[in-house]
């Protein structure tokens, strides 16, 4: 249960962060990488929380009527995407290995 | 497990490193390609101002003092338009390949060869120590600290440079390049070459006067390549505009009313900013051009004011004799005043720079254009010390027809038509400006020709070029035909009045009449019914798209009936009974507006092509609709038959169905489609506006030019700005919207609203989100 808490304590400093500054993919990345036990799922979460920055920023944009716009873009809406994942994703990778070894399950 | 953590550590600073750049542009919500800008609260050195975002992105601001106020303005246009503003004192200051590639070197040779910043420089040493001198030093502070303080816009970071501080002096080159875009007509010198090429007798397509009866005031040595150099840096063919005002005698609220629309190019952010200002409970509401703190067209709490181009010859050229690099003039030999300019030239595909020189060379007439074996100077009213900015400042701040007459007098360049209203019940009609009244051996003369500059022949008296001038040689400003508080008077671009004593410019410096003929005939229809004029009747006159030249042209078309083949000629049906209007889903106006241009073209491009003249040589449509039908224009000089209007009429129809079905059109907005582009959009296209189906044309009051020739390339033109105001009821519209940044939800908020012809309220009511600008200690 605590894992969840700092998986989810994760999602939204990153979040939060990521608002203001893409340090946040990184930060929040390496926070949702802290709350995983495994290598593979913390790829995993990278990936997610990097999708989910993504889609809740494409939510903020559709909300402002501006979604067509940045769907207009094409292909700087999918960049956008790429970097961000690729973002959030090493950076959970690193912070997974900060754990005990005794958790890892590669 | 210490080398797992270094590894995808290294490999996290590596793709920072690399991919950071790209983290800044497109991160999600903190990316600069959309991120606003939302400073709240900005230290102000000058006063407390408090600015309001209406529902338009309008800003209305408030302020303790005039310099807090202009500080304002100048921190609001660079966080709405800094991009456009940095982009246009490049051009006029000769620095776009520095930034865009050596493509842009030719327009940087022309832009330093005329020296606009040196006329700019001029015009600031004339009002520095004016009070508004000390406006354009905190205008120009204040765009400095938005850059200081906030991201540039996208497009810096796109095109890879910072811009540089603002000073007063590209207040006054956004100024100078207005007055060029109007003004600087290099007509002179094509006159020449058709001469040259055509003989004297083409001059018929091109008389002193078209013969038409709708003046605005009813009472009374060179070669192709040179000009296709300049091409791109003269005034545009769909420049124009239209303004008209009606005394209070005939309107439902007894307050006089004006209406205004000046039609530019179109391009995404438009051309004007709109802004309301508010100082010591006096209100002035209008539009800007970014870069210039005064309201250029609007209103006040006591008068209104609209602009459309006179379009008067206010350039000149000069020829010399030369000899071992020195110019002949009265009898002795002067060396040209001479500079070496280098530009710093994008090259490589954007890595890496060369250095140019440029050579700036002056006579005593003004800049020397050498090129391609022709030289000659260029004299226009723009290039010296001009007041056109004090001529505003006063308009701003005017109580009556006394206060905007003063400031009439400063009106340099561009010469305007002014149209004026004021809450008494004043009009006024003045063609305000400087027109050069030019001699050869004491006679007065046209100056539609290159004059003998050695002999000193045709040279404007009181002119300094770069200085300070006198005007003396100009005609004096009680002198210009005008008109005060007539019944009504509308301008299009038209020749300004027949029988004027001094030469204002030949037929090519004014327009067709035909907007100007539908203008008057509305008024007079409304005026001779007994109807009192409303707001609302004013908007059905700016929506108007009744086409004078269909009405003209049609009849041509069903001449020729007979000599059209069947398919051709149900066609021409289409035009049968049809009401002349351009309208999107008519079929008739797609078929005449393209017959148009093929019969324009096929009457005039065997001659003109043979000699080397391509269609920017064309005469008036006027022109053409007055030919008799056997004119020997209408031959084919390369068939051997004779041909008349009908047979041309009849090839332009075969020619204008193969258009249409080859292209696939069915209803005229499918051809006249609105495309308003961005400065990027040769390289990314989403800065650009939404594509939509157009009503109107070139010669309808509701003006929508599909494509105007640059030379370099098609841009649209039309309605920049709509404006009525009868001081009860004002309405305004723009073509897009008040924000250059992409995604602020005022981009392009007002684009249906425009093209649609309708129209938002332009009040002095204070409302929406507030920035505050306190007081910095």
């Amino acid at each position: 249960m605590r894992d969840e808490i700092k998986l989810l304590a994760g999602f939204i400093i990153g979040l939060a962060v990521s608002y203001f500054h893409w340090v946040g993919l990184i930060i929040g990345g390496f926070a949702v990488g802290v709350a995983t036990r495994s290598l593979r799922v913390a790829l995993v979460s990278g990936v997610i929380f990097g999708t989910v920055v993504w889609l809740a920023f494409v939510a903020m944009l559709s909300a402002n009527g501006m979604a067509d716009k940045f769907f207009a873009m094409s292909p700087l809406q999918y960049v956008s995407l790429l970097l961000t994942v690729i973002a959030t994703t090493i950076s959970a990778s690193i912070t997974n290995f900060f754990s005990s070894p005794s958790q890892h399950k590669m | 497990m210490k080398k797992l953590v270094v590894i995808p550590t290294l490999l996290l600073v590596v793709y920072v490193m690399v991919a950071h750049s790209y983290l800044n542009l497109l991160a999600p919500f903190s990316g600069s390609l959309w991120k606003q800008s939302d400073e709240k609260v900005v230290l102000n050195p000058y006063g407390y101002v408090e600015v309001y975002y209406d529902e338009y992105g309008v800003p209305h601001i408030i302020a303790e003092n005039e310099k807090a106020m202009t500080f304002a303005v100048g921190y609001i246009h660079a966080k709405d338009r800094l991009f456009q503003m940095d982009l246009h004192r490049r051009m006029m200051r000769g620095g776009l390949s520095e930034v865009f590639g050596e493509s842009f070197f030719d327009s940087d040779e022309f832009h330093i060869k005329m020296d606009f910043a040196g006329a700019a420089e001029a015009s600031w040493k004339l009002i520095k120590e004016t009070e508004l001198g000390e406006m354009l030093i905190a205008y120009s502070e204040g765009v400095n600290y938005y850059m200081d303080h906030n991201d540039l816009p996208v497009e810096f970071k796109l095109a890879g440079y910072r811009p540089e501080k603002w000073t007063p002096q590209d207040t006054l080159i956004i100024g100078k390049e207005m007055a060029w875009s109007l003004t600087g007509d290099f007509w002179d010198l094509k006159r020449a070459l058709i001469v040259e090429k055509l003989g004297e007798s083409a001059l018929e397509l091109y008389p002193d006067y078209m013969n038409h009866s709708y003046p605005i005031i009813r009472t009374g040595v060179v070669n192709k390549s040179l000009l296709d150099w300049l091409k791109p840096f003269e005034a545009k063919d769909g420049i124009g505009s239209n303004n008209w005002v009606v005394s209070g005698k005939f309107t439902a609220n007894g307050k006089p009313i004006l209406a205004n629309d000046p039609h530019l190019l179109l391009m995404a952010p438009p051309v004007w900013y709109e802004l309301h200002l508010q100082l010591k409970g006096e209100n002035v509401r209008g539009v800007t051009l970014p870069g210039v703190p005064v309201v250029i067209i609007g209103m006040n709490d006591y008068v209104a004011w609209g602009f459309t181009n006179v379009g008067a010859d206010v350039i000149d050229f000069y020829y010399y004799l030369w000899k071992d690099g020195k110019y002949y003039y009265k009898g002795q030999w002067f060396e040209p005043q001479k500079e070496i300019r280098t530009v710093r030239v994008k090259t490589d595909g954007g890595y890496g720079y060369e250095e140019r020189k440029v050579v700036v060379e002056k006579t005593v007439h003004g800049p020397l254009i050498d090129k391609y074996g022709s030289k000659v100077a260029v004299a226009w009213t723009g290039l010296t010390a001009t007041t056109e900015s004090i001529a505003l400042y006063k308009y701003n701040h005017a109580h009556n027809i006394t206060e905007f007459m003063d400031g009439l007098r400063y009106f340099d360049v561009p010469a305007q038509n002014v149209v004026y209203a004021d809450i008494y019940g004043n009009i006024v009609y003045y063609p305000a400006g400087k027109y050069p009244i030019r001699s050869i051996d004491g006679n007065e003369v046209p100056g539609n020709v290159i004059f003998n500059g050695s002999a000193g022949e045709g040279e404007w008296k009181g002119f300094s070029p770069y200085g300070i001038s006198t005007w003396e040689g100009f005609i004096p400003f009680e002198e210009i035909p005008h008109l005060i508080n007539p019944d009504y008077v509308a301008t299009a671009n038209q020749r300004v009045i027949f029988g004027y004593q001094h030469y204002l410019g030949d037929s090519m410096y004014f327009a067709d009449p035909y907007r100007g003929m539908r203008i008057y005939e509305m008024l007079d229809g409304a005026v001779n019914s007994g109807m009192k004029i409303t707001p609302e009747f004013f908007m059905k006159m700016q929506r108007d798209v009744y086409s004078k030249p269909a009405e003209f042209f049609v009849p041509y078309i069903l001449q020729a009936e007979g000599k059209m083949s069947e398919k051709d000629i149900e066609y021409v049906e289409e035009l049968k009974g049809w009401d002349f209007r351009m309208e999107r889903d008519s079929r008739a106006a797609l078929i005449f507006s393209i017959w148009l241009d093929n019969f324009m073209n096929e009457t005039f491009k065997d001659e003109f092509y043979h000699a080397g003249l391509d269609k920017s040589f064309y005469p008036h449509l006027y022109i053409l609709q007055n030919l008799p039908a056997e004119s020997r224009w209408f031959d084919n000089i390369q068939t051997p038959e004779k041909e008349t209007r009908e047979d041309i009429a009849a090839r332009a129809m075969e020619m204008t169905v193969k258009e249409i079905e080859e292209k696939g059109y069915t209803v005229y907005g499918d051809y006249n489609r609105l495309n308003i582009e961005h400065p990027f959009s040769s390289v990314v296209k989403f800065f650009n506006y939404p594509s939509m189906p157009m009503n109107g044309s070139t010669y309808t009051v509701f003006n929508f030019r599909r494509a105007v020739d640059w030379g370099t390339g098609v841009s649209q033109a039309g309605s920049s700005w709509r404006m009525i105001v009868n001081f009860d009821e004002n309405y305004c519209v723009i073509p897009g919207g008040n924000s250059g940044n992409l995604f602020s939800k005022h981009y392009s908020d007002q684009l249906e609203m425009w093209a649609n012809g309708k129209y938002k309220p332009l009040d002095f009511e204070i409302r929406g989100e507030k920035v505050i600008f306190e007081v910095s200690r």
